[in-house]
């Protein structure tokens, strides 16, 4: 785990321009509390600005060398091949689409096919989160969209290609 | 008002070390804020089971409500691209930048790049920067790279820089 944590802060001027700039602080602290912190120097930055605070986030660095990862990429790994989610809530229908990169190959259903297997583990895995939240140390983490909007359910899981970068 | 969720942004990386990035949002439940930890754990083996790549950094984002600010508004002579580069120093010594973008140049003396260190503007910045903020979780202060406190306000002075994206303007 990184040791500082990051508040980015996003300005945009009358012209439609932007631009960040960023303070650290000690990443072991509550997160409401950075929060306020990041409020009280927000206000001091519009203060000093001509331009718009439209955006300003904290971002925490996570130690994943207490998680169980792939220790390294496959040969066949390749990020412009993207395993493509469709998760919605029943209620509204809103949806949200979720691109991760370099599908892992066994995760198809067939040589001619583009769909994925819906139930195999780590997928099912994914269809369990989305259906009744992900453990997050004792405490389930429910997928939403980027507006808070629950995920209920995964209603499409295909291959995707996208450009690389 | 920030949208409540909790943005698990994991980066993978190919076999030919191509990166790429995506996002998982989950909804801000009372609690969570404390399992971040957790969260990102639990979140990057989901994700590591799909992909076949390695996965190289996660990080959870939470936004801040900005809706209790006062003055934010657009002023018509601002632009991002004139900033405001305050030099503060950390303990042991380590230069940390801060960028203001534009930087409002009533806040700097006439016929100078120097920022007026003085100014209440700017060191009303440098008090909070500088020293312990009490919020109802404890006191607070900002860092280095190094997780060192940042101790005084060294200079300011006004730069221009290009943001990378140029809006384009009508009848020039």
């Amino acid at each position: 785990m990184s040791v500082v944590a990051s508040i980015n802060y996003t300005f945009e001027d009358s012209k439609g321009a932007r631009s960040t700039t960023k303070v650290r602080v000690p990443n072991d602290f509550n997160l409401d509390g950075i929060i306020e912190f990041a409020q009280a120097v927000g206000q001091a930055l519009v203060d000093l600005s001509l331009a718009r605070l439209i955006k300003a986030t904290v971002c925490v660095g996570i130690d994943l060398s207490v998680a169980v990862l792939r220790a390294t990429a496959n040969q066949l790994s390749d990020i412009g091949r993207k395993a493509f989610f469709k998760l919605r809530d029943a209620a509204s229908n809103f949806a949200k689409f979720l691109n991760i990169p370099s599908l892992d190959e066994p995760a198809l259903t067939g040589p001619n096919s583009d769909d994925l297997i819906l139930t195999a583990l780590p997928i099912a895995t994914l269809e369990t989160a989305a259906a009744s939240g992900l453990d997050a140390g004792g405490t389930n983490a429910f997928l939403t969209d980027n507006r808070g909007t629950r995920m209920t359910e995964l209603v499409l899981a295909q291959e995707r290609f996208r450009k690389r970068r | 008002m920030a949208i409540p969720t909790l943005d698990l942004v994991i980066t993978v990386e190919d076999h030919t070390g191509k990166q790429s990035d995506t996002t998982v949002y989950f909804r801000k439940d009372v609690g969570l804020e404390i399992l971040i930890q957790e969260l990102g754990v639990a979140g990057a083996e989901l994700i590591d089971g799909i992909h076949n790549g390695k996965t190289v950094s996660a990080q959870v984002c939470a936004g801040v409500d900005l809706s209790g600010l006062t003055g934010n508004i657009n002023d018509a002579s601002g632009d991002v691209e004139e900033a405001g580069r305050l030099l503060f120093r950390s303990l042991p010594g380590f230069d940390v930048n801060v960028t203001v973008p534009a930087f409002n140049t009533l806040n700097a003396p006439e016929g100078s790049r120097a920022i007026d260190l003085g100014d209440a503007d700017v060191a009303a910045l440098e008090t909070i920067l500088t020293t312990n903020f009490v919020t109802a979780n404890g006191p607070i202060r900002a860092r280095d790279v190094g997780n060192a406190v940042l101790t005084e306000l060294v200079s300011g002075r006004e730069s221009t820089r290009p943001t990378g994206k140029r809006v384009k303007e009508d009848n020039l």
